[in-house]
Formats: C-alpha cells, sequence, structure tokens
C-alpha cells in the first residue's frame, strides 16, 4: 500500500519528497529538515559558545597572565605550570562545550603537509627575526636578561607550547569559527587570538605583530591540510630553533 | 528517421524534467516530487542566470521561518549597541564635565588615555549600531569581544574579586558570544536566500531606467564590488580601531609599576633619617636578616642616628630589577630594588668604604692591655657587643695556658693594610705568632677577634 499525501489524499511516489498534487512535503521529510535545522542551530550556538569562551580565557589571562607570573622566574616549572595549565584547560573547557573533543583535535593529512611545514618554520623564523631585529636597531633590550634554557623551559617551548596553543588557536577556536563563518575569517580570526595569546607572559603589545604572521602561516597550513600536525610541526621547529640559536 | 524524443514519447509514460534540480517527474503531476517547485513555473525561468537556494521547498520554508525568528536577536543586539553608545555618550560628557569643572589636564597621559578611550568606544558602538544590520556577524563579534574585554577589566579594577554588577556584565558577555551564533545563522540565510533581507535598500535611480538586462546587471555588479570593497575598508578600519584602543587599554592596565615611587620614598625616610622605615622596604621586612645587616652597617658609620644627606639619584631599570645611585660626597650609596608582584622592594644596598683612621692607638692599647696584668683590660679592648661571647672564650683560652695572669712578651709588629675598616695585626711571640683583628667601628677601633699561638 503506497503513502498517500497528508494534505490532499493523493498517493505518493516510493521515494517522494513532496506531494506532486498540492506540493506538500511528506512527513518523514518535515521531519527530516526540521532535525536538520535543529542540528545546525545547536552546532552554531556551540560553536558561539566556545569562541566566546576562547576569547574570554585569552583577555582574561592576557590582563592576569603578568600579574600571575610575575613572581615566577621565566622558564620555571612553576610558571610552565600555570602557562600550560592555562592553555591546555582553556582548549578542554572550550572543546568540550563544541561537542567532541576528537574533532577538535584532526591529525591526520598527507605526508607532504609537514614537509611544508618546514619550510614554512624558516618564513615564520625570518620574520620574527627581521621584526625584533627593526624593533630593537640591533642593540640589546636593558630590559630582559639571558636566560639559560632549563629542562622545563625546554619542555614547555618545545613541547607543550606547539601541542596546546595549536590545540587552542588552530583546532578549537578554528572549528568554531569555521562553523560560525568561513576559512578566510577562521584564519584571521585564530591568528588574532595566537598573537593576543602571547601577551601572557608580559610580552604586551610588542608580541603582537610577528606572533601574528605566525599565526597566519599555521592558519593557512591548517586550512589547506586540514590538519593540526603541520602547525605543530611549524611551531616546535620555530620555537626550537629560536631557543637554540637566536636565544 | 526517430529521434530521441520520438522514442522516449513512444517507449514509456512521459516524464517532465524539472528545472531546478532535473528530477524527472511524471506528466501529471504539477510539483517536483524531490524539491517541491512548481513545475510549469519554473519552465518560464529556466536560462535567466537564477540565484542559488537552499535546498527544496521545505527547507526554504523553514529558513524564512527560522529567519522571521531570530532576525529579532541581530536587531535586540542593534538596540543593544544603541543603548550602550547612549551610556558611552553619558560617560563621556560626565567626564568632560568633571574635568572642566576640577581643572583636570586633559592633554596629560592620564587624562589623554581616558578621553581616547572614552571617545573610541563611543564610536565603535556607534558603528556598531549603524552596521550590524548589514554586516552582523562581524559587528556582533565586534561587540561581543568589545564586552568580553569590558568584563575582564571591570573585574580586575574591581580587584579580581567580582561582585554583582561584574557577574551582570560577564552574563551579557555571554548573551553576546550567543547572539554571535544568531548573527551568523541570519547572515548565513541572508546568503542563501537573496529575498531575506534586514535591511531593504531603496531601489538606484539607473535602476529604475529601461537599460536592457545586460546594463542593468553589469551596474549592478559594479556596485556590488564596490559596495563590497567599501565594507570590507570598513571592517579593516574598524578593527583596526577596536585592536588600537583593546591594545592601548590592555597596555596600559597591565603596564609594570614604575619604581620611582619606591625610590621617592627612599630617598624620603633616607633625609628624615628614619631608619626603620628605609629597613621596611626590605622584603624581608624591618626585622629580616637584611635589615639587622643595615642596621649593623649604620652603626658601624656612625650613622645610626643621623644618615647624612644624599644626591639626586639617578635610576637604571632592568625589566624586574633597578640599580640607584644616590651620590654622597666623593662616593656613593647603590640601592637594588626588585619587583615581586608588582610591587618593588629593596634588595640590597651597599654602602661607601667606612672612613677609618690608622689603627695605632688601638694597636698601642691592645699592647699595653696585653702586657699589663689580668684579663679585664684585654676583654674590654672587644667590642661592647661581642665583649662577653668572644673576650669569654679568650679569657677561658689564657687560662688554659696560665696565661691569665701574664702573657709572655711581644715582639715585632706587622700592621696589615686597612680595608673596609678592618686591620689585621701580627705580632711575633715566642718564635710564634699572635694574630689580632682590629674592626673600626665609629668612632674608634676595636678587637673582634684573638688568633693565640698553636703551642
Amino acid at each position: 500500500m503506497s503513502a498517500t499525501c497528508h494534505r490532499c489524499g493523493e498517493s505518493l511516489p516510493p521515494q517522494g519528497r513532496f506531494c506532486g498534487a498540492c506540493g506538500a512535503a511528506t512527513r518523514g521529510h518535515a521531519r527530516e529538515v526540521a532535525a536538520k535545522t535543529h542540528r545546525e542551530r545547536e552546532q552554531v550556538t556551540r560553536a558561539a559558545g566556545a569562541l566566546g569562551l576562547v576569547v574570554l580565557i585569552t583577555l582574561a589571562g592576557l590582563v592576569l597572565g603578568p600579574r600571575l607570573l610575575g613572581e615566577r622566574d621565566e622558564g620555571s616549572w612553576s610558571a610552565m605550570l600555570i602557562g600550560a595549565a592555562a592553555v591546555f584547560g582553556a582548549a578542554l573547557v572550550a572543546g568540550l562545550v563544541d561537542g567532541p573533543l576528537r574533532a577538535s583535535w584532526p591529525l591526520a593529512t598527507r605526508p607532504i603537509w609537514v614537509l611544508v611545514a618546514l619550510p614554512a618554520a624558516l618564513v615564520t623564523l625570518g620574520a620574527a627575526h627581521v621584526y625584533l631585529g627593526l624593533l630593537t636597531q640591533g642593540a640589546t633590550d636593558p630590559g630582559r636578561e639571558h636566560v639559560e634554557a632549563t629542562t622545563a623551559m625546554w619542555i614547555a617551548v618545545v613541547v607543550l607550547a606547539p601541542l596546546g596553543e595549536e590545540w587552542l588557536c588552530r583546532g578549537v577556536a578554528w572549528r568554531s569559527a569555521v562553523t560560525l563563518s568561513s576559512p578566510r575569517t577562521a584564519l584571521l580570526l585564530t591568528a588574532i587570538l595566537f598573537a593576543f595569546l602571547h601577551g601572557l607572559g608580559g610580552g604586551y603589545l610588542l608580541e603582537l605583530p610577528h606572533r601574528f604572521a605566525m599565526g597566519l602561516v599555521a592558519g593557512w597550513l591548517r586550512w589547506q591540510s586540514g590538519s593540526l600536525l603541520p602547525g605543530i610541526v611549524v611551531h616546535a621547529v620555530h620555537n626550537f630553533v629560536a631557543i637554540t640559536w637566536l636565544g | 528517421m526517430n529521434g530521441p524524443e520520438d522514442e522516449a514519447s513512444g517507449a514509456g509514460p512521459e516524464v517532465v524534467a524539472c528545472a531546478e534540480c532535473g528530477t524527472d517527474n511524471p506528466a501529471e503531476t504539477t510539483f517536483c516530487t524531490q524539491c517541491g517547485v512548481k513545475l510549469v513555473a519554473r519552465r518560464k525561468n529556466v536560462g535567466r542566470g537564477r540565484r542559488r537556494k537552499a535546498g527544496d521547498a521545505a527547507q526554504r520554508s523553514r529558513t524564512r521561518q527560522e529567519f522571521g525568528r531570530i532576525k529579532q536577536t541581530v536587531l535586540t543586539v542593534r538596540s543593544i549597541f544603541w543603548a550602550c553608545a547612549a551610556l558611552a555618550a553619558g560617560w563621556l560628557g560626565l567626564w568632560h564635565f568633571f574635568a572642566a569643572a576640577e581643572g583636570l589636564e586633559l592633554t596629560s597621559t592620564v587624562g589623554m588615555v581616558i578621553t581616547v578611550l572614552l571617545w573610541g568606544q563611543l564610536v565603535l558602538l556607534i558603528a556598531g549600531a549603524i552596521y550590524v544590520l548589514r554586516a552582523p556577524l562581524v559587528w556582533t563579534t565586534i561587540g561581543a569581544c568589545y564586552w568580553s574585554l569590558n568584563t575582564v577589566v571591570v573585574v580586575l579594577a574591581a580587584g579580581g574579586m567580582p561582585g554583582p554588577m561584574d557577574v551582570a556584565q560577564a552574563f551579557v558577555a555571554v548573551a553576546f558570544w550567543f547572539g554571535v551564533a544568531q548573527a551568523a545563522r541570519v547572515q548565513r540565510f541572508m546568503a542563501e536566500d537573496p529575498s531575506l533581507q534586514l535591511v531593504r535598500k531603496r531601489l538606484a535611480p539607473e535602476q529604475r531606467v529601461v537599460g536592457g538586462v545586460g546594463d542593468d546587471v553589469r551596474a549592478r555588479r559594479k556596485r556590488e564590488r564596490r559596495s563590497a570593497w567599501r565594507g570590507r575598508l570598513r571592517v579593516l578600519g574598524m578593527a583596526a580601531v577596536v585592536l588600537l584602543v583593546a591594545g592601548f587599554a590592555i597596555y596600559k592596565v597591565t603596564r609594570p609599576t614604575p619604581v620611582d615611587a619606591t625610590v621617592q620614598t627612599f630617598g624620603k625616610r633616607w633625609s628624615l633619617h628614619d631608619v626603620d622605615g628605609v629597613c621596611s622596604l626590605f622584603d624581608t621586612g624591618a626585622t629580616g636578616s637584611l635589615a639587622s645587616s643595615l642596621r649593623e652597617e649604620l652603626e658601624q658609620r656612625g650613622w645610626s642616628a643621623a644618615l647624612p644627606p644624599l644626591g639626586d639619584a639617578q635610576v637604571e631599570t632592568r625589566g624586574d630589577r633597578a640599580v640607584v645611585r644616590w651620590p654622597l660626597g666623593k662616593s656613593e650609596v647603590l640601592t637594588r630594588f626588585v619587583r615581586s608582584r608588582d610591587v618593588w622592594q629593596l634588595d640590597h644596598i651597599a654602602l661607601p668604604p667606612v672612613d677609618a683612621p690608622a689603627p695605632d692607638d688601638a694597636v698601642a692599647a691592645f699592647v699595653a692591655a696585653w702586657e699589663g696584668a689580668g684579663t679585664d683590660a684585654l676583654v674590654d679592648s672587644f667590642r661592647p657587643a661581642s665583649r662577653e661571647r668572644v673576650g669569654g672564650s679568650l679569657r677561658r683560652m689564657l687560662e688554659r695556658r696560665e696565661w691569665h695572669e701574664q702573657r709572655p712578651a711581644l715582639g715585632a709588629r706587622d700592621v696589615g693594610p686597612v680595608r673596609a675598616g678592618r686591620c689585621r695585626v701580627l705580632f711575633t711571640i715566642e718564635h710564634d705568632e699572635l694574630r689580632v683583628n682590629f674592626e673600626y667601628w665609629h668612632p674608634r677601633w676595636y678587637v673582634v677577634g684573638v688568633a693565640l699561638p698553636r703551642s
């Protein structure tokens, strides 16, 4: 027995979604559309909530971070733990708000993108080096003393920072921004977030330009490869080279 | 020869292809069974470059329904922007009124910062109210970021302990972010279905002129391109303003405290001879080891009661440390301050070397006491503060050697150089040597240590 239209009573074709006589949607299709709309509404709301959390936490960290870290030595275990806990905690909370955590942590990609990440790291290093060179005009910063790289600093800078910050910016924030708008907007927004995130250690506005450039490069890799892995590689290589050769 | 149409018409039932989705429908149907559009009506529109539609008829109907519901959110956001702009205008007016009434200098750093922030806030909010209907997502996001920043700064200004108003403000920030979600959907619906508009623009005059479809389309595309570029520039400009204002505010709020106030306090307490006040600037407090050490050094120089006047401070700040040099005659007092928890504290103070005369009188007095009878005169040559402890120890050692009444005569003496108020003198005694350490404590030299021969 074939189904009939709930409005006009005409018989409906087996795979039809609308009545051919009156144009009314079948009940099944109407339910499907309603469910899709509901899913989309929920998805967008979660994405905005997650993005809001990331922005709020970044701003709070930016303002409160220097006060929290001010009494600690740079690179000490306590400073490292506070910074890492803040970044990972923010990513975890915001990621949970925006659906399954696994979706904010895409790693699968083609190996070529990991190779592309290496010259990309050189580009970001070059940009940072030129910017900082222009900023200091070859003079040493009187307010900055040379800090010996401790084990804690190595772990924080080369391992924890790439994992945590990429997860927060290119994982959680990226997913939310793409859901809300488009990859281009996500690229811009996450690069801004990434730049502001680096004011947490007390770097203030001087950290913004070259961090923003690095955020753009890592975001572009995230966009093109669909994975966090190239961004993590860029970040880790950048930090490793910076701490080893550039001090 | 039979064409495809002939074969189709002869082989099976007649079908009508939908112009929208291309589905073949039975000839007797009026509506497409897959997308729900009216088949006859669509045929007339084929080839007119129709815009993309969102899904099928049911989907479009649902979209229109949803749009009608959630566009109120964007309109509410616009109202919030206007309300906040009115509030910001009020704050700005109050600021200028009080500045004029109290005679505040608007050109000073603080005055300029507050003025720029208030004006920037007003401009931002008015721009948001105007443009939120054209680009809902961008402006709602800017509003949400602005309000989030506002909340964080207000909570910080409250000392980190949020009150009811701060909680309410945080709630508005969260609401703004959920407004972002609805704005994203509104913008998406508008992109999918051009008939959905928050603002209906009037027709441009050239559109009313019959100039052919091609001209009209070209002119429309040109206008759209220009409009898009203008929109991008506006967004970029506004984003730059927001970033500048936010960054400047953050920089000002989080700027480290300068050391000048602490240096002035030190100088003032020193000039008032307030030793306890100076000692209280140490991070270990007025009773800690650093304070005790400073008191001893002052006492050694005879400055406990009256500190000598210092010259103008020369401050060198290096991050969380500041070295301050205070001229004092031909020498200087060097102080080092460190910042801890955003408070500058005295970490180290180096006074000029002790200006001590030659210890000849003290050496002669010691020789006389050594060669005299008994040990009282010897013990009396020690510093009063350590006389009981060190003098007692010397007395016991002399008794052990049975030198407490009479001691061997001292031979040749070798007086060492005076360094930092200290001097070592070696005496020859029974083919061995006696070492005596002297220390200058204003106004005279004292014995602070005696090393007897080994035998």
